[in-house]
């Protein structure tokens, strides 16, 4: 049975062609579907080498009903800037530049022309959908895979000893307009998110915790569940950055332990009681840091 | 539930990469500019001079750009499609089948939610808490009143089994049904309904006894379109509902708003005549069917010495006389004999009789006792002292024949007896003496003397039972006589099943049992009218339901009248839910395993695959569905199954 007072929860335009050819369950396609919703048609991609390049569609298909342009793996920010220069040349000011990247096009290799551009104070929304790791070319680490993840190239023996970098502090570091954290598993906040990302002028950057089915070791089905769990246990807080400064958690964490979000995927299956441990109270800690910083003052009051 | 991520099957639709090797090496190079050999990501990059590629003007719509569809096949460059000068898209994926990927594939399948299983007269709950959600009462109650005549005595009295099933019972606390349904029932109190009937009968059908069987089977033939005519030994309808339940759990306003309502359908009532006393069975020959109802009008006995002085009586006499005579004085102590649901209405009505000293004595424990639980709550708060493990061996008559005390033993529990519950035995030496006023036994009901024909028994051969005799032919029977469980709703169960097997029998069509049932629950009058399709006739447990989507929140307080308020006279004691209080329950209601239209499996879906239909409803696009069971696992309610895929990937 139907209810039919409701209000759709999704705005209507579908810029997601089906026939794209991300595994099953994938995050990244619903980022990207639920982001041009929140964005609309008068959008263009700008898309380094990622498993995106290849959801879009081999030549000569796409499958986004937005124009793409590809670019290599590490110039996102500076295509993204150029592809903005020209709109603005052309008086085309209302159309909205993207760049999309990974966890490898943001973290790593991207990082010198993402900051180059965002330190420029460039008009683009720069996006980072995260799986946590280099998953196009068979699930190699990151500066974004988690302590102790399972990947291709830190296998059980030699384990990622490092945690993950906090993208989202440094585009703050760059006093930029706008910086957020959000996740698949939280479509309303995510839709919220990139409508009030359009409307800002100057870099914006929204972080999305994107699953990885085959890269997590997690059943398809589970792709948006273990991705909540991420929020609901801390280990992703969702929370919104204004000028650099200002820090609003969006999202109450539920209480839920580590535990629960580690044991749920097999890249953390090896992991020791101790090892859980240790994870626990980074995550309490970089929690409790985040706090402090939701209650500071801002700046200039 | 998925496994790994299944590649595409040989033979089936090519996935992405096929047409692209068509391409010529040395065109496809014009892009020239791939960081690396892979023929992928870099090949497209638009990069040079800009002059002669042309990025789609994004100020034109999508489908402008594409010249006014979008292309969807395989590609193939050559003299009459010649390729691009710079490596720009010329179609879309969308003629890539990825439903080849699937090996599972959700489906929507509504289920029957647990409390309408729960409820012997399949009250369609979810669907009512959709309507009370959304302040449609009239709907509501059309909707109760489809499978139950009686919510407003349901909403006070009924044993509310559905509540038992509520899965959200195994999530915080049950939602709140009987006191929403009272509320529906009370808020639409005043409606002139006008309940459509069937197309008109002609037969007639005879109805021996007025209680909530012979009333609710007289209710539903009468929507079926029969002249029914209902025999009552009594002056008035309701059975134990107006003789046994006191008026402070069910006010008579309600008790004859309700009944009524069945009468003012175009019952003939013959009230005041026992059948078999009054009349004779054989008076009942020219109906064209039959139905027993009688109940069980007959008290036990304890079967011990005093039982029959003056000032000793059964329960259901104690209650009969309160309730057509009205209060009276029975001295000012009382000893009451029994665990059931007549013995609490005893000694709470003896409490606002103005007995001070109320005594229950019971040979079980408070765990053990028939009545509904939170009526024995009650009479402790109303103040009745109750003696567990008490068994009287008699009672004291002094030369009047007037009991002055009762002489009890104390029990202990051995191991279960044929009830499964705990057998009694007493403990030697502990015997002692209460004194009393009134002694009021009530220990149980049998089956009164003129409930049938002699020579008649009961059979249950069939998919309902019948009662047989050798001089009067068959009845139909329902209520206490014929059922199991000894309640209103089973009672009001019994009389629709009779109603279907009448009508059935009339109309010489056979009754799909099975698909009337819901699930393994009751049977619904709604779907013997094809006005709701069996479906997918299954329940759904709590492991269907997703947590994540529902906040943990206890259910709305019971409002009641104060013990002191309340033990001055026989008000209503339970007051009911005010309209906020039934909206908050309404919201706290999963809709298990019945979709709501939330879209979440549209939202999750990384294919596009699931279409929102302007109606509300979704469908699956096989085509492309990949199987991953996302949707499935983010239905909050069980509302999607994942299931084998033999058909193809194309079907429905
Ligand atoms: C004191 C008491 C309290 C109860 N409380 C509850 C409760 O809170 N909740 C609950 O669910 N259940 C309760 N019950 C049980 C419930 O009342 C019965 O299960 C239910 O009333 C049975 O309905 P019935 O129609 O079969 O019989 P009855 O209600 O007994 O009605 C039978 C009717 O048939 C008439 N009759 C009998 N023989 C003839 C004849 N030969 N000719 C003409 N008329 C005849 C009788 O006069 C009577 O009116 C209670 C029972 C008692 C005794
Ligand atoms: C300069 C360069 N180095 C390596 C590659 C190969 N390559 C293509 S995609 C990719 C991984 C991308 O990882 P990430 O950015 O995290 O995105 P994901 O694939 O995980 O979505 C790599 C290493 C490349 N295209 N260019
Ligand atoms: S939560 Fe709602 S649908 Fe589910 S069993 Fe309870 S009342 Fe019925
Ligand atoms: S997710 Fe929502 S819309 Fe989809 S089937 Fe379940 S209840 Fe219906």
């Amino acid at each position: 049975m139907s209810s039919d007072s409701r209000q759709p929860r999704l705005p209507a335009p579908e810029l997601l062609i089906s026939g794209h050819s991300a595994c099953q369950g994938c995050g990244a396609s619903v980022a990207m579907r639920l982001a041009l919703k929140a964005l609309g048609e008068q959008t263009i991609v700008v898309l380094p080498a990622c498993c995106w390049s290849i959801i879009a569609g081999a030549f000569p298909y796409t499958s986004l009903r937005v124009p793409v342009i590809h670019s290599a793996f590490e110039a996102a920010g500076a295509v993204a800037s150029g592809v903005r220069a020209a709109l603005d040349i052309t008086g085309q000011k209302n159309v909205q530049v993207l760049g999309w990247s990974g966890d490898g096009g943001t973290f790593d290799i991207g990082l010198q022309s993402l900051s180059g551009a965002v330190e420029r104070n460039e008009n683009v929304l720069f996006v980072c959908y995260d799986n946590e790791g280099y998953m196009n070319t068979g699930i190699q680490r990151s500066s974004a895979t988690p302590q102790y993840a399972w990947t291709t190239t830190t296998p059980e023996k030699y384990p990622k000893e490092t945690p993950k970098k906090n993208m989202a502090d440094i585009m703050a570091a760059h006093k930029i307009p706008y910086a957020a954290t959000t996740s698949v598993a939280f479509p309303d906040d995510l839709i919220f998110k990139f409508k009030k990302a359009a409307r800002i002028q100057g870099s914006r950057f929204i972080h999305i915790l994107s699953p990885c089915p085959p890269g997590w070791r997690i059943p398809s089905d589970q792709s948006i569940k273990v991705t909540r769990m991420a929020t609901q246990c801390n280990v992703f807080p969702i929370y919104e950055i204004e000028a650099g400064d200002n820090y609003y958690i969006n999202i109450e964490p539920e209480g839920v332990p580590v535990r629960d979000y580690l044991k749920a995927q097999g890249r953390f299956s090896h992991l020791s009681a101790e090892a859980i441990e240790q994870i626990q109270r980074r995550v309490d800690f970089e929690w409790e840091r985040l706090l402090h910083k939701a209650m500071m003052k801002r700046f200039g009051e | 539930m998925s496994k790994p991520n299944q590649t595409a099957q040989p033979g089936k639709t090519a996935t992405t990469g096929a047409p692209v090797r068509t391409i010529e090496p040395a065109v496809a190079a014009t892009g020239g500019l791939a960081a690396d050999d892979e023929p992928t990501a870099e090949s497209h990059a638009v990069i040079g001079d800009g002059s002669n590629v042309s990025v789609p003007a994004p100020n034109k719509s999508a489908a402008e750009r594409q010249g006014g569809s979008e292309r969807s096949e395989p590609i193939r460059f050559g003299p009459s499609f010649p390729l691009p000068i710079a490596p720009i898209s010329q179609g879309t994926t969308a003629f890539i089948h990825t439903g080849s990927w699937r090996y599972l594939k959700p489906r929507y399948v509504n289920k029957v939610p647990p409390c309408r299983v729960g409820c012997p007269a399949a009250m369609p709950v979810e669907r009512v808490m959709t309507l009370v959600e959304g302040g449609k009462y009239e709907a509501a109650i059309r909707e109760i009143l489809d499978e139950n005549p009686f919510p407003g005595i349901c909403g006070r009295v009924c044993y509310h089994p559905c509540e038992t099933a509520c899965n959200r019972g195994q999530y915080d606390s049950p939602l709140a049904i009987q006191l929403t349904e009272r509320f529906i029932a009370d808020e639409t109190a005043d409606l002139d309904l006008q309940l459509e009937g069937g197309p008109r009968q002609k037969e007639s059908v005879a109805i021996v006894g007025g209680g909530p069987a012979g009333m609710a089977a007289a209710y539903f033939l009468l929507r079926l379109g029969y002249q029914v005519t209902l025999f009552e030994a009594e002056n008035r309808l309701g059975g134990i509902l107006r003789y046994g339940i006191p008026p402070y759990r069910l006010p008579r306003a309600i008790l004859d708003q309700e009944l009524n309502r069945v009468v003012a359908l175009g019952l003939k009532v013959q009230s005041g005549v026992r059948v078999g006393r009054d009349i004779p069975w054989s008076a009942l020959r020219g109906f064209n069917a039959r139905m027993l109802a009688p109940g069980l009008g007959k008290s036990r006995l304890l079967g011990i010495a005093g039982e029959d002085a003056q000032n000793a009586e059964s329960g259901l006499e104690f209650l009969r006389r309160f309730n057509t005579e009205g209060p009276r004085h029975i001295g000012k102590k009382l000893v009451v004999i029994g665990g059931g649901n007549t013995a609490i209405d005893v000694v709470r009505t003896a409490i606002r009789a103005g007995c001070g000293d109320v005594n229950l004595l019971y040979r079980r424990t408070r765990a053990e006792m028939p009545a509904l639980a939170g009526e024995v709550d009650e009479a402790d708060r109303e103040g009745v002292a109750m003696s567990f493990l008490s068994l009287p061996i008699r009672f004291i008559v002094d030369t009047a024949n007037r009991v002055v005390a009762v002489e009890a033993v104390k029990m202990k529990l051995s191991e279960p007896d044929e009830s499964n519950r705990p057998r009694p035995i007493p403990i030697p030496g502990s015997e002692w003496i209460i004194e009393t006023d009134h002694v009021v036994v009530a220990v149980g009901e049998s089956e009164h003397a003129s409930a049938m024909p002699d020579d008649a028994a009961l059979c249950r051969e069939q998919a309902f039972p019948l009662i047989q005799s050798g001089d009067q032919g068959e009845f139909y029977v329902g209520g206490d006589l014929s059922n199991d469980t000894l309640t209103v709703v089973s009672a009001i169960a019994s009389g629709k099943r009779a109603a279907i097997a009448i009508d059935s029998d009339l109309r010489g069509r056979l009754a799909d049992w099975k698909a009337i049932r819901v699930a393994d629950g009751g049977l619904s009058f709604t779907r013997y009218l094809g006005k709701e399709t069996p479906g997918h006739n299954r329940s759904i447990a709590i492991d269907r339901i997703n947590p994540d989507y529902f906040k943990k929140q206890e259910r709305a307080r019971t409002p009641r009248l104060s013990v002191r308020v309340r033990v001055a006279g026989f008000e209503e004691v339970n007051l009911g839910y005010a309209q906020s209080a039934a909206e908050v329950e309404a919201k706290r209601c999963f809709h298990c395993g019945v979709c709501t239209a939330c879209d979440n499996c549209y939202i999750f879906c990384p294919d596009a695959a699931v279409e929102k239909k302007p109606d509300n409803t979704f469908s699956i696009r096989y085509e492309y569905c990949k199987g991953c069971g996302i949707c499935a696992t983010e239905c909050p309610r069980g509302a999607l199954d994942m299931v084998a895929d033999e058909e193809g990937i194309n079907d429905e």
